[in-house]
C-alpha cells in the first residue's frame, strides 16, 4: 500500500469527526449518499428550538426534522426544561448531509455551537420522530396515566440494551408486571408506521396474558410481540440471546422474585436502539440517550405517592455504559446531559448510577507531559481485520482565550512516512491518501468551544478491513504517533484517548480496540499477575491512571468501580481516575468512582448473578456494569428509608464499609479507585 | 450409544435411531445397558460354546425314557411378548403399525403426499381381512416463493448459534435426554415407555421419509451461499421436519402416557404438556438456528407429528366392540403465510390434548385437523394394546 500525506486547509468544520464521517459517507456511498438521514445533537447559542426551526426551514425545507416530542418538550411546562432561552441547550435533529454539513460551519447562521453526528437513522425513524403525538402514549387518557402509589416508593429507571422486561423477576404475578413504562426505542411498530414502541404497565399485562399458557409465559411469542425480537427480519436486539446486558443489569437495579415482589418499586426501562450500543465509542449515542432519559422523566413524574397531585416518587437512574474518549473533565456532552437532566428538582429527588469503566488495563489512555522530555512517542497498534474507524484524541490543556500553540503532533503509519507537523492551531491539518488518492486518515486540530474550552487533535483512521470494496482500507499495525513540546507549562498535560472500538457479545459489527503498545508499559508482575497500577515512579506515558468513563466525569451521578467480592481487591479492569480539571473551577467533579461494589463474586466466579433474558433463568455477567445497578438498588433503599441517598451517602456508606475487607492491595491510590472505600453488598439472588 | 450413520445417513441421528432401534431393539438405548448383564443368558447372544460342550459332556448322563407334561403355546397371546426379548418384540410391533399405512401422491403444483391409515375388519378365522383406507395426513409443499421469503428467519436465527451450538450438536442424537428432564424415564423405571419411544420413532422415521421423498423440498443451503449450515445439511428434503415430526410425536406421546396414568401431578392441568410442547419446539427451531430447516418445515413436521402421536394412541388402545376414534391433518403449504414463524400453539392445545381444528392465512386455509369416530368391527393390536398398558402403568404411583 503505497502512501503519502498532504496537507489540507480545514473545512472550517466546528467537529471534525463529523466532518470525517460525512466526507467517508459520500466517498463510500456515492450519490445515494446526499440522500441519507442522519441523526445529530446539537448545543444552540443561546437560541431556541423554534428559532432554529425557523432559520433551517427557510433553507432546507424537507432536508431536515426537529423531533416533534422535542418540541413537544421544549412547550411543555410541566417538563424541568421550559426555558426556552437556555444558554445550553440541546436539541436532537434528523438531517441530510448538506444540512449537517451547513449546521457543522463555524460561524454559522444557526447559533449552532457544537455538532454530535449520530447514527445514521431510517425513514421510518424520522417519519416517527415527526408525529405528534405518540399514538402508544396516547392510548390512556391522560388522567389514567397517573399512578398514586404509596410513601417510599422509589421509581428505578434502566436505560441499557436487551431489556427482557417479562422476566419473572420484573413481575409481582404471572400475568402482572412491576414496570410501568418501557420503551423499546427501535422496534417497528406493528403497523409499519414508523420506529419506537412504548407499552404502559396494562399493556404489558395484556402481552403476557396472551402469551402465558398452562401458567408459562412463551418467552419467544412475547418478545416478538412486543416488537423486541423479529427473526423475519435482520432487526437485532440481544433479548434473542439468553444472556443479554440490559437484563441482566435491570434485575440487580430492581429485580425481586415474583412471590416477594417489592410493591414500592416501580421500574421505567428504555431499550437503546440497537446499532447505538453496538457502537461503543459512544458516538452514535447521544440523541438516543436524550430521548431516552426524557420518556424516563416524563413517565416518572405520572407516579405520584398518595394523590394524582401528591409529590413525584423518588427516580433512580441506571445507566451502565461507558466510553473512553472525550474531555474528560465533565464538560463533555454525555456528561453534561447528565448533569443537566438528571439533576435533583424541588419537585422530584433524582439519583443517576453510573459505572466506572472496565478500561483501567486497555492501554486506551496515555498522559502526555513535557517535564523531562522535549517529545513524545506513543505507539498505537492498529488492529487488522477491523471493520471500524479508529480515532485516538490529544485534548489540550484547558484554554479560555487564545490558546497557545501546546503542541505539535506527527503522524507515523506502518511502512509509510511520517507526516508533516499538525499545530494545536486551527487549520492544521495532514490527510494520508493511498495509491489511488483516498482518504484513508486524517490528522487535524479543531476547538472544542466553552465550557470545555480545550483544543483537541484528532487521529481518524478509517477501516483496516472491509467486506465492501468501496471502503477505502488503513495499514493495520504500529502507528506512531510524536508530541513535541510547544508553549506548554511542565505541569500540562496533554491527555490522549482511543476512542473505544469493541465488539460486545452477540454484536455482529467486527470492531476491534486499537491500544498503545509502548514497551515502557508493564502489564504484568514478576508472578505474572496483572498490575491493577500505575508502577511507582514509571515515566510511561501509557497509565491506568484517569481511564474513568469518559460519561461518569459530571458530578450528578454516582459512579460505582468493581470489586472482586471474596477477597476485597479492586477488579484489575475497574476504571480509575483522577479526571482532567476544568480550570476555573476551585475542584473538580470528582477523584475517580464514589465508591466500588460488587462485580465479581470471586476470581473463580466471575460476575454476580442476574436474570437472563427468559423468565426463570438467571445467567453471570461481570465488570462496573454490574457494580453500578447493585449501588442503585441500595440507593432506592436509601431513599426508601429516607436517607439523602445521594453521592456522599454513599461514599460514606463505602468508607464505614471498606475497613471489613483486607486493606486494598497496593494501598495506593486509593480515592481515585474506590472513592470513600469498598461497599459490601449482597448478592440479591 | 451406538449411531449407525452421521448426519449424512439421512436420520440425522436422532430419526436414524429410531430406524435403527426396531431392529437393534434396545441396543441402542445407553440407558438399556442394565440387561446386558443378562444377554448372555436370556438373550441370543451366546457364551462359550465350548463351555458348554464340555459341561454337558461332564454332566448329562444317559437318555431317559421320560416324557416331561408340557402345557401346549398359547398363539396369537399378547402375554407371549413378555417373555420375548426387546429386538423381538420391535418387529413385531413395528409390523402392527406399519402394515397399516399407505400412501399415495400427487405431483401436480407443488405436490401432495398422502398417509393412510388402513383399516381392517377380521374375516372369518384365517381369511384376509376386508379393508378400508382411511385419510391420516396430507401434506403439500409451499412454493418456491415462499421459501425464498423465510430465508430471512435463516439469517435472522442464526445469529443465535453461540447460544444453542451445544443443544443443537446433541440433539442430531436420540432426543429422550431431552425428553427426560421433563418426565423421570430411565431404563430401570422405565422400560417399556422407552421401548414404546422407540417404536415411535421408527413410526415417525417411516412416515416422514417417505413424506419428504415425495415432496422433495430443497434446503435453505441450496437458497444461498451465506446460509452457511453449523452442521451438515442432510440429503433428504427440508419439509417436513423430522426433528419437528419426531419431536411432537414424542412429546404428544409421553404427555398421552402421563395422562392415561391417572396420576394427580399429570392430571391437575396442561402445564406438563406445555413443557413438553416448549422442548418439541425448542428442538425444532434449533434445526432453523443451525441452518438446515425453514420455519414452515417445523410447521409441517409438527402437524405430521402431532397428527401420528395421536394414530399411534388410537392403534394401542382401539378394542373390538366399542367405537374408537380415527384422526387425520392436513397441512396445505401454499396456503401458509411465509412471513410467519413456527408457532406451535397454532397447532396444539396441551390441557386439552386436541389439535386446533384449523388455521388459515390470507391465503385461505393452511392446517386442519378432525377425530371421527371409528367402527366398533376393527381388528385390534393387542400386541400393541400390552406396550401401550405396560408404558402407562409406569407412570403410576406405587401402591402397596
Amino acid at each position: 500500500m503505497q502512501l503519502l500525506w498532504k496537507s489540507e486547509d480545514q473545512s472550517g468544520a466546528i467537529d471534525p469527526v463529523t466532518d470525517y464521517r460525512l466526507r467517508q459517507s459520500a466517498s463510500q456511498t456515492g450519490a445515494q449518499a446526499s440522500d441519507l438521514w442522519w441523526s445529530a445533537l446539537l448545543q444552540l447559542d443561546g437560541g431556541t428550538v423554534a428559532a432554529l426551526d425557523a432559520a433551517l426551514g427557510a433553507a432546507f425545507a424537507g432536508r431536515y426534522v426537529i423531533p416533534a416530542e422535542h418540541l413537544e418538550d421544549a412547550a411543555d411546562p410541566d417538563l424541568s426544561d421550559p426555558d426556552l432561552s437556555d444558554p445550553d441547550l440541546i436539541v436532537t435533529i434528523y438531517a441530510k448531509p448538506d444540512v449537517m454539513t451547513a449546521l457543522n460551519l463555524s460561524g454559522n447562521d444557526y447559533g449552532v455551537k457544537t455538532v454530535d453526528l449520530g447514527a445514521q437513522v431510517s425513514d421510518a425513524t424520522v417519519t416517527a420522530g415527526s408525529a405528534l403525538p405518540d399514538p402508544e402514549d396516547e392510548i390512556a387518557p391522560a388522567s389514567l396515566k397517573v399512578k398514586v402509589v404509596d410513601p417510599g416508593t422509589v421509581t428505578v429507571a434502566v436505560i441499557d440494551d436487551g431489556i427482557a422486561f417479562g422476566h419473572n423477576l420484573f413481575r409481582d404475578g404471572l400475568t402482572s408486571s412491576r414496570v410501568e413504562g418501557m420503551f423499546i426505542m427501535d422496534a417497528p411498530k406493528p403497523n409499519g408506521s414508523g420506529v419506537g414502541r412504548k407499552f404502559n404497565r396494562r399493556q404489558i399485562n395484556a402481552l403476557l396474558l396472551k402469551h402465558t399458557h398452562n401458567g408459562l409465559l412463551d418467552d419467544e411469542a412475547f418478545y416478538t410481540d412486543a416488537g423486541s425480537i423479529d427473526f423475519s427480519s435482520p432487526y437485532f436486539s440481544t433479548t434473542m440471546f439468553r444472556r443479554a446486558h440490559g437484563t441482566h443489569v435491570m434485575s440487580l437495579a430492581a429485580g425481586y422474585p415474583m412471590e416477594q415482589a417489592h410493591a414500592k418499586r416501580p421500574i421505567i426501562a428504555v431499550q437503546l436502539p440497537s446499532k447505538v450500543t453496538e457502537d461503543t465509542s459512544g458516538t452514535n449515542l447521544a440523541p438516543s440517550l436524550q430521548k431516552a432519559i426524557r420518556y424516563i422523566l416524563r413517565r416518572s413524574k405520572q407516579i405520584r405517592i398518595g394523590a394524582p397531585d401528591g409529590p413525584i416518587a423518588p427516580l433512580v437512574v441506571n445507566f451502565s455504559y461507558g466510553n473512553f474518549a472525550g474531555p474528560h473533565d465533565g464538560t463533555s456532552l454525555i456528561a453534561r446531559m447528565l448533569d443537566r437532566e438528571l439533576a435533583s428538582t424541588p419537585e422530584q429527588e433524582i439519583r443517576v448510577l453510573l459505572p466506572a469503566g472496565n478500561s483501567n488495563m486497555a492501554q486506551a489512555h496515555a498522559a502526555v507531559s513535557f517535564e523531562n522530555a522535549d517529545a513524545v512517542s506513543l505507539d498505537l497498534n492498529v488492529m487488522p481485520d477491523d471493520l471500524s474507524s479508529n480515532y485516538v484524541q490529544m485534548w489540550m490543556p484547558y484554554a479560555p482565550a487564545t490558546p497557545p500553540d501546546f503542541v505539535q503532533v506527527r503522524v507515523t503509519p506502518p511502512h509509510a512516512p511520517q507526516s508533516m507537523v499538525v499545530q494545536a492551531i486551527a487549520g492544521s491539518k495532514q490527510v494520508l491518501h493511498d495509491a489511488q488518492g483516498n482518504v484513508v486518515a486524517e490528522l487535524g486540530y479543531s476547538f472544542e468551544p466553552m465550557p470545555t474550552a480545550r483544543g483537541v487533535i484528532t487521529l481518524a483512521v478509517n477501516p483496516t478491513a472491509s467486506h465492501d470494496p468501496a471502503v477505502h482500507l488503513a495499514p493495520s499495525g504500529r502507528w506512531t504517533i510524536e508530541l513535541t513540546k510547544g508553549v506548554i507549562d511542565p505541569d500540562d498535560i496533554v491527555e490522549v484517548r482511543i476512542k473505544r472500538d469493541e465488539r460486545l457479545p452477540g454484536y455482529p459489527n467486527g470492531a476491534r480496540q486499537s491500544y498503545f503498545d509502548n514497551a515502557c508499559y508493564v502489564k504484568v508482575n514478576e508472578i505474572g499477575m496483572p498490575m491493577p497500577v500505575d508502577p511507582a515512579g514509571s515515566d510511561c506515558p501509557i497509565k491506568r491512571a484517569g481511564t474513568l468513563s469518559g460519561f461518569a466525569c459530571g458530578k450528578v451521578p454516582i459512579v460505582v468501580g468493581g470489586l472482586t467480592q471474596s477477597n476485597g481487591q479492586l477488579a484489575v479492569y475497574s476504571s480509575a481516575g483522577p479526571i482532567s480539571k476544568v480550570r476555573g473551577k476551585p475542584n473538580a467533579n470528582r477523584e475517580g468512582p464514589d465508591a466500588s461494589a460488587r462485580s465479581d463474586d470471586s476470581l473463580v466466579q466471575i460476575g454476580v448473578m442476574g436474570a437472563g433474558t427468559r423468565s426463570g433463568s438467571m445467567v453471570r455477567m461481570n465488570g462496573t456494569s454490574v457494580a453500578a445497578p447493585l449501588v442503585a438498588r441500595m440507593v432506592a433503599d436509601g431513599l426508601e428509608a429516607g436517607e439523602t441517598a445521594d453521592r456522599a451517602w454513599v461514599e460514606a456508606a463505602a468508607q464505614a464499609s471498606d475497613s471489613s475487607y483486607p486493606p486494598l492491595d497496593p494501598p495506593n491510590p486509593f480515592a481515585t479507585r474506590t472513592g470513600g472505600g469498598r461497599l459490601r453488598l449482597p448478592n440479591p439472588f | 450409544m451406538s449411531n449407525n450413520g452421521g448426519p449424512q445417513s439421512g436420520f440425522s441421528g436422532f430419526s436414524g435411531f429410531s430406524g435403527f432401534s426396531g431392529f437393534s431393539g434396545f441396543s441402542g438405548f445407553s440407558g438399556f445397558s442394565g440387561f446386558s448383564g443378562f444377554s448372555g443368558f436370556g438373550g441370543e447372544s451366546p457364551v462359550s460354546a465350548e463351555a458348554l460342550i464340555t459341561n454337558r459332556d461332564g454332566i448329562v448322563g444317559v437318555p431317559l425314557p421320560t416324557h416331561f407334561p408340557v402345557a401346549a403355546p398359547h398363539p396369537e397371546t399378547a402375554a407371549n411378548l413378555a417373555k420375548l426379548s426387546p429386538e423381538v418384540r420391535a418387529s413385531i410391533f413395528a409390523f402392527e403399525l406399519e402394515s397399516h399405512l399407505g400412501f399415495s401422491a400427487d405431483a401436480s403444483g407443488t405436490g401432495t403426499a398422502n398417509i393412510w391409515q388402513l383399516e381392517t375388519k377380521a374375516g372369518s378365522a384365517g381369511a384376509p381381512p376386508t379393508t378400508d383406507y382411511q385419510p391420516l395426513a396430507t401434506l403439500s409443499a409451499p412454493t418456491m416463493a415462499q421459501f425464498q421469503e423465510q430465508m430471512s428467519y435463516l439469517f435472522s436465527y442464526a445469529d443465535l448459534r453461540p447460544d444453542r451450538g451445544a443443544e443443537i450438536l446433541s440433539q442430531m442424537g436420540w432426543p429422550a435426554p431431552f425428553m427426560q428432564t421433563i418426565t423421570f424415564m430411565d431404563a430401570a423405571r422405565t422400560p417399556k415407555t422407552l421401548e414404546l419411544l422407540g417404536v415411535a420413532l421408527r413410526l415417525s422415521n417411516f412416515s416422514v421419509m417417505r413424506v419428504k421423498y415425495s415432496l422433495a423440498v430443497k434446503r435453505p443451503v441450496v437458497f444461498s451461499p451465506q446460509v452457511q449450515p453449523m452442521i451438515p445439511t442432510p440429503t433428504h428434503g427440508s419439509l417436513p421436519s423430522g426433528h419437528a415430526t419426531e419431536a411432537f410425536f414424542l412429546a404428544r406421546l409421553l404427555w398421552k402416557l402421563l395422562r392415561a396414568s391417572g396420576t394427580s401431578q399429570y392430571n391437575q392441568d396442561g402445564t406438563w404438556g406445555d413443557m413438553l410442547m416448549r422442548q418439541a419446539a425448542r428442538i425444532a427451531i434449533n434445526r432453523t438456528v443451525a441452518g438446515v430447516h425453514f420455519p414452515v418445515d417445523s410447521v409441517s413436521g409438527a402437524v405430521l407429528g402431532l397428527t401420528l402421536a395421536d394414530y399411534f394412541e388410537e392403534r394401542c388402545t382401539y378394542k373390538t366392540g366399542t367405537n374408537g376414534t380415527r384422526s387425520c391433518a392436513t397441512f396445505t403449504g401454499e396456503n401458509f403465510a411465509a412471513a410467519d414463524d413456527f408457532n406451535w400453539h397454532q397447532l396444539y392445545d396441551p390441557a386439552t390434548d386436541e389439535q386446533v381444528g384449523s388455521q388459515s392465512s390470507q391465503h385461505g386455509t393452511w392446517m386442519t385437523s378432525a377425530t371421527a369416530s371409528s367402527s366398533k368391527t376393527l381388528t385390534e393390536s393387542a400386541a400393541l394394546q400390552w406396550l401401550w398398558d405396560e408404558a402407562v402403568k409406569e407412570w403410576q404411583d406405587v401402591n402397596p
